[in-house]
């Protein structure tokens, strides 16, 4: 539980995130504020680098593209721009988080990307229909 | 044609998980915090190239950032704990859990932010939040049976 509120503790921050991009945004243009976020936040670590402590593991053999995470963050918000002009936010956002529930699900049930594997389990299929509706609902009415 | 807009939406909820799934996955082996820093250091480069392809340059966004109000630049630390706290919950558990919980919070601030600017709610959000929340409850309760099943 303690895992739970932490990622909506983290859900909060990027609804702020949301808010402050976007105004810098509107001074500038999208990209720009991306470019501009992503160089404080490059200077933000960068400074509490040598501070902070954190548990790391040589042992651990990862392909090079694991680290090539952040190029497809930049990626995501030229598809973002491009639906959210014409399908405007709401319906945006509603198929963005439809599309993390479909990817996230396709990642636990065959453990990809090393993540731990969660075979699909049919008794998840009503919340996963309530899941579906509710963005129905925060889409259409 | 709308269905390629929708397919760009689809596609761009895929990509933020596939890119967090990465990092946090980077992050085991260089640590959180560098995880975050490789994650940032790409993106900023990306960006700059998408920045130059799409407008060519940046010179009248610079002037504009004068006028921009200081705290529209909190992105960037916001940006880091972001990066930090993905990286720390992510592999400890199911992804779709991790996506469910972030959203759930990602709402709440949201309408807060809303409510803060005179944006009213509709029905439909409130009604649509619950059932989420619901499922989401359901489908933690169910793995939380099947793992004590085990």
């Amino acid at each position: 539980m303690k895992i739970g509120l932490m990622g909506a503790g983290v859900g909060g921050l990027i609804a702020l995130m949301i808010h402050t991009n976007g105004t810098l945004g509107n001074y500038t243009n999208v990209y720009f504020s991306s470019f501009v976020v992503h160089i404080i936040a490059t200077i933000g670590v960068l400074a509490i680098l040598p501070i902070v402590k954190s548990k790391t593991d040589e042992t651990v053999e990862l392909p090079f593209y694991y680290y090539c995470g952040g190029i497809l963050g930049s990626l995501i918000i030229v598809l973002n721009n491009i639906s959210f002009k014409e399908l405007g936010v709401s319906v945006t956002v509603a198929l963005v988080f439809f599309g993390q529930v479909v990817i996230s699900l396709f990642i636990d049930s065959y453990g990809l990307l090393n993540m731990k594997k969660i075979p699909f389990n049919k008794r998840k299929i009503p919340g996963l229909l309530l899941i579906t509706i509710g963005v129905f609902a925060m889409t259409l009415m | 044609m709308e269905i390629l807009f929708v397919l760009a939406a689809f596609i761009a909820g895929g990509c933020i998980i596939i890119s967090s799934t990465l990092n946090a996955q980077m992050a085991k082996r260089v640590g959180a915090y560098k995880s975050a820093l490789i994650n940032n250091v790409l993106a900023a480069f990306t960006a700059l190239i998408i920045l130059i392809i799409l407008y060519g340059g940046f010179s009248r966004e610079v002037a504009a950032l004068k006028i921009a109000p200081l705290w529209s630049l909190a992105g960037g630390l916001l940006a880091v704990a972001i990066v930090v706290g993905s990286n720390i919950i992510i592999p400890k558990i199911p992804v779709v859990h991790t996506v469910l919980f972030i959203f759930s919070g990602q709402f709440l601030i949201g309408i807060l932010i809303d409510a803060i600017n005179n944006i009213p709610i509709s029905y439909g959000k409130v009604v649509g939040f619950l059932c989420i929340i619901a499922g989401l409850l359901y489908n933690v309760y169910v793995d939380k049976a099947e793992s004590k099943a085990i």
